[in-house]
């Protein structure tokens, strides 16, 4: 996957493709620049593949977050599902909604 | 969790076998959480919830009922979605008795490629710890008419408490999760049980893409649906990256199909015993890692191990029904 997400450099940040355990680090990395611009939603509708990874390189985004800022994740079901079933939906600073398109 | 809360949860069993002991039994215990002010929660079948209703009289109304199929679906998704229940309900500083009547099959069936009843049994081990610190008391009515009797035997060892005829003792024999499910990983994994429609050998994380695809194309010939396929997919990716990255490559996978079950078993060659209560408990919220066997247990119906020399092997199976119903969410 030599280029699995593109980002737009505006308050939302679009993620799409697979995050695994091969570009985790590089997809943790994009959303922390992002979140230091001051991103305040990223929207996953266009993942195709997000486990365990994909919940480790939020976490570590998460980290950089601003003292009382918050990022909205957007999510299709697979992703929405793998999200509360880690506790990410009832993680201060993190707000998970879910849509209805196939995610 | 401190000692003391695991010392002091009480996870009874109730074994009854007529009708006449659940009311000698449960009704007396209900009567006692009523009269305590003790909120009730009652997840049992029709018939129970008649039975317990008809010796009540308007006292039933005061208990909360809830069907089973509401809780008991994926084993993994079932345990968890209780023990968020007991969560939350510790958040509101609220106590409440659960009394729980198992929904899982009633004999071994023959026809499955996994002992349902067991893979249920490994969570009744683990909520000792699991359920402890909310202060709810946990009753599990099981009905020895419907059950073999050896996995009567193994609920009476799997609860710290048992009600009988003389009311609610702790349990002397009580088995501790580890030492439970210790002894059910010691089990080999029984041969495939249909014809191997997939056996792929998988030396490096980059082939993770190639074989998501592989095993979405074979899902889907197996008429899965796209939602039950993620869910595939990201177990599957799970553990084939344990045991790339934990175990000894190349790691083999081999996927069939069993009376509507999709079973995938990841082989390593580590041959590692995994901890034996891995992937039962939640990670905590904060933790980096290690949530891949928590994942596939969650996602997967039943998640069977076992390790011999050289050879570390992860069965996942995912029952048509159970994984095409998601508890959205």
């Amino acid at each position: 996957v030599a280029e699995p997400f593109r980002a737009q450099r505006t308050q939302i940040l679009r993620l799409s493709g697979d995050i695994d355990e091969n570009n985790w680090e590089s997809v943790a990395d994009r959303i922390t620049d992002q979140v230091r611009s001051g991103a305040e939603r990223l929207d996953l509708t266009g993942v195709t593949h997000f486990g365990a990874a994909g919940v480790r390189a939020v976490l570590v985004a998460r980290e950089s977050l601003p003292d009382g800022a918050m990022l909205e994740l957007r999510c299709g079901p697979a992703v929405h599902r793998v999200m509360r079933v880690c506790g990410l939906d009832d993680m201060p600073g993190l707000v998970v909604t879910r849509s209805g398109a196939a995610g | 969790m401190t000692a003391e809360a695991q010392s002091s949860f009480v996870h009874a069993a109730l074994i009854v076998d007529s009708d006449d002991a659940v009311i000698e039994r449960l009704v007396p215990i209900l009567r006692e959480s009523i009269d305590a002010g003790l909120p009730v929660l009652m997840v049992v079948s029709e018939g129970l919830e008649r039975l317990v209703r008809a010796e009540l009289g308007p006292l039933g109304d005061r208990l909360e009922w809830s069907a089973p199929a509401a809780f008991y679906q994926r084993l993994g998704f079932a345990y968890e979605e209780f023990r968020r229940y007991l969560e939350q309900q510790h958040a509101l500083g609220r106590r409440v008795h659960v009394v729980a009547e198992p929904d899982v099959p009633t004999t071994a069936d023959p026809s499955s490629p996994v002992d349902r009843a067991a893979a249920y049994l490994s969570y009744e081990a683990v909520c000792n710890e699991a359920y402890a610190t909310f202060g709810c008391p946990v009753t599990c009515v099981w009905d020895s008419r419907r059950h073999p009797t050896l996995t009567i035997e193994s609920v009476r060892s799997l609860h710290n408490h048992e009600i009988t005829a003389s009311g609610r003792h702790p349990n002397e024999g009580h088995v501790p999760a580890m030492a439970y499910l210790t002894r059910r990983n010691d089990i080999p994994l029984p041969r495939p049980s249909a014809a191997i429609g997939l056996d792929l050998t998988v030396s490096s994380l980059d082939e993770l893409p190639s074989v998501r695809q592989v095993v979405r194309d074979w899902s889907g010939d197996e008429s899965f649906t796209d939602d039950a396929i993620d869910d595939v997919l990201i177990a599957v990716t799970e553990i084939v990256t344990n045991g790339l990255i934990h175990g000894v490559p190349p790691v083999r996978l081999r996927a069939w199909s069993h009376t509507g079950t999709l079973v995938l078993q990841i082989d390593d060659l580590g041959g590692r015993a995994l901890p034996a209560t891995a992937g039962y408990f939640a990670p905590p919220p904060k933790q980096s890692s290690g949530r891949g066997l928590w994942l596939a247990r969650q996602l997967a119906d039943v998640v069977t191990i076992h390790s011999t020399v050289g050879l570390t092997s992860v069965r996942l199976h995912f029952p048509y029904d159970v994984t095409h119903r998601h508890p959205e969410n």
